[in-house]
This record gives C-alpha cells, sequence and structure tokens, in this order.
C-alpha cells in the first residue's frame, strides 16, 4: 500500500504540470487531462530523482522524496496562475469515458496475469533494465558500476529512465523488490492504453476509439512484451504522447502541445539508444514541419519560453548522461571500416527479410495486414494535415534500424534480429494504431 | 443502387479490428490459462537465487570473479551468468577474470574446480548445495 503513495504524488505533480502549461481554453477534457498527467508525472518524478545522483553522486531516498512532494505545490500555485478562476479541464468525465475507463481496466488483467508469471520480467529485464534499478538503488556512490565494461553484456550504453522510475517507488520501501518492477510494467500498460482511448477520442470525439487499445491489448504477444518490464513499452508511449501533442497542436493551434511533444520526445531520449535515436528523427521531421509553418510566427514571446525551457531540462538528463557518462559501446563494430566483420549485402538482405516475415507472422495476429488495409482504405485522408508525418517518421525510423543492423557486424545476424526486431516493432504499435483511427477522419 | 449509410470504409476497418480483438481475446484467455496450469506444476524459481548465498559473504567487495568451465555462447549458461549478476548487483562479476581477490567457481566439473583451488591456493569461504564454490584468493 506504501507504493500507492509514489504513483499519487506522480499523478499530482504532472497532472499540476500539465495545467500549469496548457492556457485553461485550450486545455483537453479531464480523462486525458489524468491519464497525460499520471505519465507525465511518472517522467518528471523519475528525472527529479536523478538529480539526487547529479547533486550527491549517490541516492538520498529524503531528497528524492522531498524534492518530488516539494514540486507539487509549487506546480500547483503555476496552475493556478494558469486556470485564474476556470475549471482545471474543459471537460469532466461522460458515461462513456467511465465505461472505457472500466473496459481498459479489463483489458489490462491479463497483462498483470501474465506478469505475475514471471515476476522478474524477461531476459532484458533482469539483464539489463531491473540491473541498473539494483545498481542505482543499492550501489550507493558506485552506482556508476552499471556501466562497468565488466558488465558489456547488460548494454552498458544504454540511458535509464525506467530503472529511474522503478528507484523512485522503492524510495519508499527498504529493499528492491520484484512487486513494483512488475507493477510498472502493468502501470504503464494501462497509461499507454488510457492515453491512446482518451486521445484519440479528444480529437475524433467518438466511444469507438475504445477499440483502438483494447485492439492492441488482445493480441497474446503484445500482452508478453508489455509484462516483460522492458524499456520499448516507454518508447512507445512516449513517441504516442509526442504524437498526440503534435497533433493536438496543429488543431488547437496551442503552443503548449508542442511545448509537451518535445517534453515527450525530450524523456523518449533517455529511454534506451533507439529511443534516442527515435527522438531525433521525430525532433528533425517535426522541427522542420513548425519552422516552415506560420504556427511560430504567431506563438507569443511567453509560448517561446515555455517551449525552449520544458525543451532543454527534459532532454538535460539525456545530455548528461551521452556527454559526461555514457561508455563506448562494446557491442558495436562498424561494418563499413572493419576488415575481419565487414558488412554485406546478406546482412541487409536478413533485416528486410525478418520485418517482412514479423509483418505476416501468425503471434501478431494479423494486426500489420489489418493496419496496411486499414491505411490503405483510409486513402489521401491518412496523409491530410499534418498526419503524413507519422508515416514519415516511422518510416525513416524503420530505415534508419536498417541500417543499423546492417551496419553493426557485432552480432551475429539471424540471432540478433530474431531476439530484437519484435521488441522495436513493438514500440511503434501506439503510435500505428494512433494514426489508423485519425486516418479515416475528416477535418 | 445507393450504398447503405452505415457501410462506409471507417466502419469496415472498425468491423475487422472487431473481430480481430474478439479472437485475440479469445487466444489470449487461451494461453494464459494453459500458462497459468503449466505453472501450477512448476512453481517459478529465479535462476540467480542460488547465488543469493554469496551476497552476504561478499562484504564491500566491487568485484567478484565469476569463474566456470560452461561455454557462454549457450543461452542457458548466458542466462545464468546474468541472473547471478542481477542477485549479487551491486558487486560486478567479471566472466572469467581470475585477477580478483573473491571467486565464484560455478563448474560442471567440480575436479576442475578443485584442482584450480589448489594451483591457485584458493581458501573455501562457502559451498552451495548446488555445487557453487565461493573462494578467497590468499595472494591478492
Amino acid at each position: 500500500m506504501i507504493y500507492l503513495l509514489p504513483w499519487l504524488i506522480s499523478i499530482l505533480q504532472g497532472f499540476f504540470l500539465l495545467t500549469a502549461l496548457i492556457p485553461a481554453a485550450a486545455r483537453p477534457r479531464m480523462p486525458l487531462l489524468i491519464f497525460w498527467g499520471a505519465l507525465t508525472g511518472m517522467a518528471t518524478t523519475a528525472l527529479l530523482t536523478f538529480t539526487s545522483f547529479l547533486f550527491f553522486n549517490t541516492l538520498i531516498p529524503a531528497y528524492a522524496i522531498g524534492i518530488n512532494i516539494g514540486a507539487i505545490p509549487a506546480l500547483f500555485l503555476m496552475a493556478r496562475r494558469n486556470t485564474l478562476n476556470l475549471p482545471f479541464a474543459k471537460g469532466s468525465w461522460d458515461r462513456n469515458d467511465l465505461v472505457g475507463l472500466h473496459v481498459l481496466l479489463l483489458f489490462t488483467v491479463p497483462v498483470i496475469l501474465h506478469a505475475l508469471l514471471f515476476p522478474d520480467g524477461g531476459w532484458d529485464a533482469w539483464s539489463c533494465w531491473n540491473l541498473k534499478a539494483r545498481f542505482l538503488f543499492l550501489g550507493g556512490e558506485n552506482w556508476r558500476g552499471m556501466m562497468d565494461p565488466a558488465l558489456w553484456r547488460s548494454n552498458i550504453a544504454y540511458p535509464f529512465l525506467l530503472p529511474l522510475e522503478n528507484v523512485w517507488f522503492w524510495c519508499f520501501g527498504t529493499e528492491p523488490n520484484t512487486t513494483v518492477t512488475l507493477a510498472t510494467t502493468c502501470r504503464i500498460t494501462f497509461l499507454m492504453s488510457g492515453l491512446l482511448f482518451f486521445g484519440l477520442k479528444e480529437l475524433r470525439g467518438r466511444i469507438s476509439s475504445i477499440l483502438a487499445p483494447l485492439w492492441v491489448l488482445s493480441i497474446m504477444f503484445i500482452v508478453k512484451l508489455a509484462s516483460s518490464q522492458y524499456s520499448d513499452l516507454l518508447v512507445g508511449v512516449w513517441l504516442l504522447s509526442a504524437l498526440l501533442g503534435f497533433r493536438l497542436f496543429v488543431e488547437r493551434r496551442c503552443a503548449a502541445y508542442l511545448t509537451l511533444a518535445l517534453m515527450s520526445l525530450g524523456f523518449m531520449g533517455f529511454t534506451k539508444s533507439e529511443g534516442l535515436m527515435l527522438a531525433a528523427i521525430t525532433l528533425g521531421i517535426l522541427g522542420t514541419v513548425v519552422l516552415f509553418s506560420n504556427e511560430l510566427k504567431r506563438m507569443a514571446l511567453g509560448s517561446w519560453k515555455a517551449l525552449l525551457i520544458a525543451g532543454l531540462l527534459s532532454f538535460l538528463p539525456t545530455l548528461i548522461f551521452q556527454i559526461f557518462w555514457a561508455p563506448n559501446s562494446h557491442t558495436f563494430i562498424n561494418g563499413l571500416t572493419s576488415a575481419d566483420k565487414p558488412a554485406s549485402l546478406e546482412r541487409l538482405q536478413a533485416a528486410l527479410m525478418f520485418l517482412g516475415l514479423e509483418f505476416i507472422s501468425p503471434k501478431w495476429n494479423a494486426f500489420w495486414l489489418i493496419l496496411c488495409g486499414g491505411i490503405i482504405l483510409g486513402g489521401t485522408r491518412a496523409f491530410r494535415r499534418g498526419l503524413w508525418i507519422i508515416p514519415a517518421i516511422i518510416g525513416a525510423y524503420i530505415l534508419s534500424i536498417v541500417g543499423v543492423y546492417t551496419v553493426n557486424t557485432f552480432f551475429e545476424i539471424l540471432w540478433w534480429l530474431s531476439t530484437t526486431l519484435n521488441r522495436i516493432l513493438f514500440a511503434l504499435v501506439p503510435a500505428l494504431v494512433f494514426w489508423l483511427f485519425l486516418a479515416h477522419e475528416k477535418n | 443502387m445507393r450504398r447503405p449509410l452505415w457501410l462506409t470504409r471507417q466502419n469496415i476497418v472498425l468491423s475487422i479490428i472487431s473481430i480481430a480483438l474478439i479472437g485475440g481475446a479469445f487466444e489470449t484467455i487461451r494461453e494464459l490459462t494453459a500458462l497459468h496450469a503449466r505453472r501450477a506444476l512448476q512453481p517459478y524459481s529465479f535462476g540467480g537465487d542460488i547465488f543469493a548465498g554469496v551476497k552476504g559473504a561478499s562484504g564491500q567487495e566491487k568485484y567478484i570473479g565469476y569463474i566456470t568451465d560452461r561455454d557462454i555462447k549457450n543461452d542457458k549458461v548466458s542466462a545464468r551468468f546474468t541472473q547471478a549478476q542481477f542477485t549479487l548487483a551491486p558487486v560486478i562479476l567479471d566472466f572469467n577474470n581470475i585477477n580478483h581477490r573473491l571467486l565464484i567457481l560455478d563448474f560442471q566439473d567440480l575436479k576442475q574446480a578443485a584442482a584450480l583451488g589448489e594451483k591457485m591456493k584458493l581458501r573455501l569461504l562457502k559451498r552451495s548445495p548446488q555445487g557453487l564454490l565461493f573462494a578467497e584468493r590468499l595472494d591478492l
């Protein structure tokens, strides 16, 4: 029960941060505000916990708890100032929202049941993510031991937003238990499905949006990956959050949503190396689109300031990690320059073949075929008013990933593809479903 | 003949998704039921737990050498090693590096472990029921 407290703190933090950022007139309805706030708060509590390592070179639980609780009244005052006498959200829960919420809870049950079968998570959970969390929690001043070259099998060059989230919860207990890591993966899955449903409902105004998360959660393979305690889930969540922010920015012409999109990308960059690559691609494409639009000229000075400060702060942990701490990757051989292990056309062919095989694999329950069919049926609407950026981002990301598989010749290609490609695709699922459901809407 | 109003592209897609959703949900329930039944017969255990005994004996040591005659390329061996690392963190297990004061000897062939112990003058600190040896180098 004690672990409900850190969750409550992160929800309040995220909720007030969102209400402090978004002007009252442009805010979404309460359900979306809560789900989006809970996700944003999850990242902010983790990053505030990170400051303990930054300032004291060790985890001080009392400091982490203090700074996280202390941030709430500060954010509340900012939110209150931004709200004046208006209600916090534009609309409250309606009956459909409540029905949807209960159905989402029901569809999260399989994830919980599967997670309970494997309390320590999948391979990468104990060999990488939860291992990092244990170093952060137990390591004292030697927490950077998690980046020791002797641990090269454990992705030492990866950043650690998910481990920090678990550490934040562990601050309320005495030991690094699996209850927290297991609950975190289920919580993120639930929040992701809520963000997908309420985000789509905000944009489409239809209860049929509930089919989007339910479809995702009905696929056993996704249930398995979602309950594995991997960071790929976080990559998927932050991509969805960034795209939702950008969509609302386009539709409501409110700069605060662009700030939220930028923050989401900052959080995504701190999840894992693939997340950083995806964040850079998304930032490049979104940045180009926004710079060439007229929206920026209309933005007030205050909005510019918020955009730059929030963007800088959310990317700061990634910058600090990459510049000062990240060790060289021991699992990278540049096949373009290596004489021993050169890149070859066979690697490229294998990557493309595996991509094709994943798309038709029965484990996905025809997800990719339905997705492609649905997009084709959507016709030109699927690419209207800024929606084209979703396939552009995902296409560029997949091309980059195929490039990495081809060029990095450290791993035996077939083994590497068979163990990692499905997780990379899994992280794209929420964003792709979001696109499909918007692809059939009129302007 | 005019197309019925409800027969839109969107409704076609939503109908297909609904069918996939129902099929997927049944499949998920079936697979989860089977997994839980299997788990009832074979309770969960974490491979790293057999190394927990070393934890208390390692003190403030930063590194422990993990010496084995098993092939790390084998997935089972790799899992055993990484689970050991997980259990013993924040101590760092250095794979097959004998240049540390404390060593875990995880051998299939205990005679080989004994020979190594004799050659390097190791002092046995702990022995687990699963045959793991935890030893100290006296020359370091």
